[in-house]
């Protein structure tokens, strides 16, 4: 037996005394069709804002729904779980999801791509697809036949690719076909929010057709900026808005116990209240970390998987209270040494020493000293550290106030560990 | 030297008898002599010019737009027709994308005319058009123009292309170091965000604005950036805020003694002050 493999049967090893297969936290809601199962695991939580949004549903009016909350609080998770019951339940509802890419100039083509690869056993869905240069689920061809006085010569030809000409039109023509075989059409439409703002207000506008016709749709954005004003307010084109706001401690802890039961495949133990639900985390220590994620999903996911990937690497057998000290201070350094340009270094630096910055308070020498003289020249680099999770948003009204992620520790961090 | 002089004395008679022509004809009379491209360009100029007079703002405007634009036309009289233009008063695309170009012309003269024209079309301040007419600098040209053709855009709701238009002067600006020019446009860009209601935008450039102002002491620039502050405030149901703000401005404007904009910001002042009153304690 090679070192490499007695080393992945350690893993095995330390990983079942925990009883379970895998570290089960991710960093991202899983979107994929083939991982609604997994994601239905552990999804918790959320009971009044599904009520609200599945209510919309039961009636016969077409519905836009906007779902807003801040950056990794589960707004994709929570529209996945929402499609995943439409489809589960009314069986006369075509529910489908698309994630708007960041090059997206129009929502009309992005509904359409959304609902054709729902229509896998539609023909022209799956040649609208085809011309687009996306994978058709059934890859269409187109069949010509010619009659000669001697045979019939039947030829096949690949679809040229090109973009769908009048997108809105077409998006109606396949919206058509659908409704002849289902009542009810929602479109679910992410990260509307990741686009320029300017983007998404003209993007809106010559959607508004769109967003007013036929289907249902649901759309995802962050509390601040353009995005929700211009849904709810200017454009008028939300009848209902739901927010979704950090999970009180036991919601979150409930998520832990389902996270680490999703890897549990035998014995599963789902009761909260049963020590050995969080295994190999300890209550207090389980407690602790739910604690440190302040209810948001992401960062339950990041934290619970640099500490569990810490204790695997420690072979411990419980996570205990200073196994868990350790693995947030892995989770610091780790995070601390994501790839980051000396002007990220620069920024973070600025916000960890003032404790927070913002557009209201920051002054022209600490920008001077970051080598500009605008806030909005450093806007880029605060939004990379908070994806990065170094920094986070703080719901500051009338500012964009960023100050340091709960995943860094307060004090200095010790040496890399690893 | 003798021909000149001669070229010269013919015009002016030209001129007067066309000035005692014009004091008695029609409006019809007029725009049929200014149309007629037989005539001499400065008796073309000429008859633009009295028809501005009588209130025919289109016609002249359009008429001298085409002398300043014809570079067969003697130089001088295309500076008179720019300078006409600004007295016509008449903002409208094509007038403003001309005056920005004639901005790059090569005569002094052309530029200086221009430069005054926008100040009195009121694109630019007195300040800026002496600055623009003596500056040989392409680049502060070239940043001076997309802001104010980018301005202008703005103002006739063109805002993603008049953005555009900021964005491009802004990146020259900020290679400079002339503070307030870099402040203006940056104060700009954010009444475009301000207008297409991005508030976060706004508030963030109004802000980026302020700071450089403030530097400067710039005490007009600092009292504008308040203002829209508070506008902005307002709009967004932040009425401490807007109040403060807009105290602020009323208090710089009122010691530049700048009587308009007192009234102005007031009337914003009230409003935050009516909706404040409103609201359930």
């Amino acid at each position: 037996m090679s070192e490499a493999d007695r080393l992945w049967n350690n893993l095995d090893l330390v990983l079942s005394r925990w009883g379970i297969t895998e570290i089960p936290f991710t960093e991202s809601a899983p979107t994929a069709p083939r991982q609604a199962a997994q994601l239905r695991e552990v999804f918790t939580g959320r009971i009044q804002e599904l009520e609200i949004a599945l209510t919309a549903f039961r009636g016969r009016e077409r519905r836009r729904v906007l779902v807003y909350g801040w950056y990794g609080i589960g707004k994709t998770a929570f529209i996945i779980e929402l499609l995943g019951i439409l489809r589960r339940k009314a069986k006369d509802t075509l529910a489908t999801y698309i994630s708007l890419p960041r090059e997206a100039e129009d929502l009309a083509t992005f509904a359409l791509v959304a609902l054709a690869r729902e229509m896998e056993d539609d023909g022209w869905a799956q040649h609208v697809l085809q011309q687009m240069g996306l994978r058709p689920r059934r890859r269409p061809v187109e069949k010509r036949t010619e009659v000669d006085v001697k045979f019939v010569k039947t030829s096949e030809e690949t679809v040229p690719v090109s973009p769908p000409q009048f997108p809105t039109l077409s998006f109606e023509d396949l919206l058509e076909r659908v409704f002849e075989k289902y009542k009810r059409v929602i479109i679910a439409i992410d990260d509307l929010d990741k686009q320029s703002p300017s983007r998404v207000r003209e993007m809106l506008r010559s959607a508004q057709g769109l967003l007013k016709g036929e289907a249902s749709f649901i759309l995802t954005s962050h509390p601040a900026g353009l995005t929700r004003d211009i849904l709810t307010r200017d454009l008028g084109l939300v009848d209902t808005a739901i927010q979704l706001e950090a999970l009180d401690s036991d919601t979150t802890y409930r998520m832990l116990v389902n996270y680490l039961n999703s890897a549990r495949p035998k014995h599963a133990r789902r009761d909260p209240d049963d020590p050995l639900a969080v295994a190999p985390f300890t209550p207090e220590t389980a407690h602790a970390l739910c604690q440190r994620s302040e209810g948001v999903p992401r960062y339950l996911n990041r934290l619970g998987g640099y500490v569990l990937t810490w204790a695997v690497l420690q072979r411990a057998d419980r996570i205990t209270s200073e196994v868990l000290r350790q693995g947030l201070a892995y989770a610091d350094s780790q995070l601390r040494s994501q790839h980051l340009t000396p002007e990220d270094h620069y920024v973070l630096e600025l916000v960890l020493g003032k404790g927070s910055v913002s557009d209201e308070t920051i002054t022209l020498d600490d920008l001077e000293r970051l080598k500009v003289r605008e806030f909005n020249e450093v806007m880029p680099i605060l939004e990379k550290l908070v994806q990065l999770d170094l920094l986070r948003r703080l719901p500051t009204e009338g500012a964009a106030e960023f100050g340091p992620s709960p995943l860094l520790l307060n004090e200095k961090p010790p040496g890399k560990t690893t | 030297m003798g021909t000149k002089q001669k070229q010269t004395s013919d015009k002016s008679e030209l001129v007067r008898r066309v000035d005692e022509f014009t004091k008695q004809a029609t409006d019809g009379d007029l725009l049929a002599l200014a149309r007629d491209e037989q005539v001499d360009a400065e008796v073309r100029k000429q008859a633009a010019v009295m028809l501005g007079d009588l209130g025919r703002s289109d016609e002249a405007a359009s008429l001298l737009l085409a002398l300043v634009r014809d570079e067969t036309v003697d130089v001088d009289v295309r500076e008179a027709a720019i300078e006409a233009l600004g007295r016509v008063g008449l903002v409208n695309e094509s007038t403003i994308t001309a005056l920005v170009s004639a901005l790059h012309d090569e005569s002094a003269g052309m530029r200086i005319a221009a430069a005054g024209a926008l100040a009195q079309l009121g694109q630019v301040t007195k300040a800026e058009a002496a600055r623009l007419s003596q500056t040989m600098d392409e680049r502060e040209v070239r940043a001076a123009s997309a802001y104010h053709s980018g301005r202008h855009l703005v103002q006739q709701g063109r805002w993603l292309d008049g953005l555009r238009l900021l964005e491009e002067s802004l990146a020259i600006r900020r290679q400079g170091d002339d503070l307030d020019a870099l402040a203006d446009v940056i104060y700009q860009i954010g009444f475009t965000h301000h207008l297409m209601g991005d508030a976060e935008q706004a508030r963030i450039r109004y802000r980026d604005a302020l700071r450089l102002y403030e530097r400067t002491a710039n005490q007009r620039g600092i009292a504008a950036c308040k203002a829209r502050l508070g506008h902005l405030a307002v709009q967004t149901g932040m009425l401490d805020s807007a109040v403060r703000e807009l105290e602020q401005a009323k208090q710089i404007y009122t010691e530049l003694g700048d009587t308009r904009r007192i009234g102005d910001t007031e009337d914003v002042l009230s409003l935050a002050n009516r909706i404040r009153e409103r609201q359930p304690a």
